[in-house]
């Protein structure tokens, strides 16, 4: 999952995006209103954390832009006041959470694990679930059953995707864009390698492969430990 | 920057003084033609006499019997003149001696050189008498009824012009007097700048009484907003004492294991966290006061409570029941109550959530905020604005929602209850304020 995380304070920021990307985040971390218009207007991020009072451009401004822009990308504002005027302008302007400080970061977590799964139309609960097969997101493992999967951070990060987005075509640098952040070396076999494994544990038919195309996930494919 | 005084006597003194000045003309006008008047009807009662002194014979000559002239018109230079005059023959009266008066067409001249200097009333007539025409012309020395009406002008004009300067002194007089309570509230208003006096005293005019009402209330607000910030400061920094002292001695101290000092300082992090929150949301209440209108609440709210159901992924449905369309309350404050109230309710209801916003009977706001969870106990009720307590701690992060409530409700002097929703069978809040509100259609 790529994230952007716009926030101004840099010891909050560090913080954060090292506990995000301990969560199997792709996090880009930038402390400017401007410049996060930029990023989130030309990177392809799969969720936004803004925090409200930013340097350059206004975090309102900023998400005002995007949704102009026909960015559709689920946004959570951080604001430092709590209040409730607050939350209705950043309703008014496209925010889909609001999250006031001081926070801890498992409710952070929560409740971007939550606007993912509500903006890939996945139903609400604890847990991500394709077919059989059960992705805890707070210890990083798969389930199916009794048997549990350990994962390393980018099979976790990739299986996530693919569990989010079943039954679609997903192009090799669609996969690197979003399992991978913007300053990362990226390779394009690193995905096949990927791939491979997880065809290990799971079976070879839970990952198709459409020639030139790309990866299509099939929760029926997956086999039975 | 006009002057009140400056423009009351000004225009005050100009209409003084246009009355005036139109009085006199037309007054020293009518003096000249009443004279005038009175002199022609005198000269027509003698020019009946001087007719009837008068003799036409058979050859045309005219003849007057002296005896029947008035005398007047025989003293020479008397002031009083009159002259015949036929085809061929001028008579003239022996007042005149050897002067002349210049020949006059019918009517009345003013102003004509008469002997002696004299300015002369002519009035002259043509009759015809025995078959003859006969131009009969009568003069009046009028030099002295001038002077007269001169003199009449003259006075009347100073008695006016006096008459004048002392109204217009009367009436600065006045304007001073009249304006007085105004320099006086000035200096009481510098006074009150100087902190000698708390509010500002009636100055016992009609006029200015609202404005000086609209001030001293303005005042009372301002001093409570401030008693409130400086009393939430003084609370807040009281409150943040004993947790930081907590946490340096646990810090200090090194008692236990890490984890648990850790937890422990995580606690009084959690109550320095919930104290800032309850004491800034305290602080930021605008409360009653003049000035507050919450002119769109149909819109705040739908876009609150649209966010409010998305993020509980449709786990709830918020029906919001608008019957008011403006309310005379400060617009953060309402939605700091309202977003308070359905963000717990969205919290504990299972599926449904509603928000009636309605008119009270009498002048005034209802809210009523319902949903379908498991309710309170009336023993939970009771204590639920308590100082302190947190029925909601069971679900994580805003345990102050209903405390910033009641506090809100309190700086409006409202009313805030807790009962079963008859409908929906969860938590029903209903909070009655005194402020106006417009009905929606």
């Amino acid at each position: 999952m790529r994230l952007l995380l716009v926030e101004d304070d840099a010891a909050l920021s560090e913080s954060l995006a090292e506990q995000l990307r301990a969560a199997a985040y792709a996090v880009d971390a930038v402390r400017d209103g401007a410049e996060a218009e930029f990023m989130g207007g030309s990177e392809p991020y799969d969720v936004v954390v803004l925090d409200l009072g930013l340097p350059g451009k206004p975090g309102l401004e900023v998400l005002k832009a995007w949704r102009a822009a026909g960015i559709t990308t689920p946004v959570l504002i951080l604001t430092a006041r709590g209040a409730w005027h607050e939350k209705v302008e950043g309703f008014r302007s496209g925010a889909d959470d609001y999250l006031a400080k001081p926070f801890h970061v498992e409710e952070l977590q929560a409740r971007l694990q939550a606007l993912i799964r509500r903006a890939h139309g996945a139903p609400a609960g604890q847990t991500l679930e394709a077919g059989q097969l059960v992705l805890d997101e707070e210890r990083q493992t798969a389930h199916m059953g009794e048997h549990e999967w350990k994962l390393t951070g980018t099979e976790y990060r990739l299986l996530r995707y693919f569990m989010l987005h079943p039954g679609r075509v997903l192009s090799t640098s669609h996969l690197l864009e979003h399992v991978y952040d913007y300053d990362s070396e990226k390779e394009s076999n690193v995905i096949e390698v990927y791939i491979a494994r997880l065809r290990r544990k799971f079976g070879k038919g839970c990952i198709l492969t459409r020639r030139g195309q790309g990866y299509v996930f099939d929760p029926e494919g997956l086999c039975t430990p | 920057m006009h002057s009140l005084s400056q423009r009351l006597l000004l225009s005050l003194g100009l209409s003084l003084v246009l009355v005036f000045a139109v009085m006199a003309f037309l007054v020293s006008e009518q003096v000249g033609h009443l004279m005038e008047r009175m002199v022609v009807s005198r000269i027509e009662h003698d020019s009946e006499e001087l007719l009837a002194a008068m003799d036409v014979d058979a050859s045309g000559h005219i003849d007057m019997t002296d005896a029947h002239i008035p005398s007047i018109y025989r003293r020479p230079f008397s002031g009083h003149y009159f002259v015949v005059r036929d085809a061929g023959q001028t008579i003239r009266s022996r007042s005149l001696w050897d002067e002349v008066l210049p020949a006059q067409p019918p009517g009345v001249a003013l102003n004509v050189a008469g002997p002696m200097q004299q300015r002369l009333l002519v009035w002259s007539a043509d009759f015809h008498v025995r078959g003859h025409t006969v131009r009969l012309e009568i003069g009046e020395n009028v030099t002295e009824l001038h002077r007269m009406a001169d003199t009449f002008k003259w006075s009347l004009l100073m008695l006016s012009g006096l008459a004048l300067l002392m109204l217009l002194a009367l009436q600065f007089a006045v304007v001073r007097y009249s304006l007085r309570p105004l320099s006086r509230l000035r200096a009481d208003i510098d006074r009150l700048e100087r902190g000698e006096i708390e509010h500002l005293e009636q100055p016992g005019l009609q006029e200015i009484a609202p404005l000086v009402d609209g001030f001293n209330q303005l005042l009372l607000v301002l001093g409570q907003r401030l008693a409130r910030s400086r009393q939430s400061l003084g609370n807040l920094a009281h409150a943040l004492k004993t947790p930081l002292t907590r946490i340096m001695q646990l810090i200090e101290r090194r008692a236990g294991t890490a984890a648990d000092r850790r937890r422990a300082v995580l606690e009084q992090l959690g109550l320095i966290q919930q104290r800032i929150d309850q004491e800034l949301g305290r602080a930021r209440m605008a409360g009653r006061g003049p000035g507050g209108s919450w002119a769109d609440p149909r819109h705040d709210l739908d876009d609150l409570v649209d966010g409010l159901q998305a993020i509980h992924d449709g786990r709830v449905r918020i029906d919001l029941d608008m019957r008011v369309s403006w309310v005379a309350a400060d617009r953060e404050d309402m939605l700091e109550l309202i977003g308070n109230l359905l963000e717990n309710a969205c919290k504990w209801g299972r599926t449904a959530v509603r928000c009636t916003l309605r008119p009270k009977a009498d002048e005034g706001l209802e809210l009523i905020v319902e949903d379908d969870g498991p309710g309170m106990s009336d023993e939970e009720a009771a204590q639920a604005f308590e100082r302190g307590t947190r029925l909601d701690e069971q679900v994580p992060g805003h345990g102050l929602g209903l405390a910033i409530v009641h506090d809100l409700v309190e700086s409006y002097g409202g009313d805030v209850a807790l009962a079963r929703s008859p409908d929906l069978g969860g938590l029903s809040v209903r909070v009655t304020l005194s402020v106006r509100v417009t009905a929606a259609d």
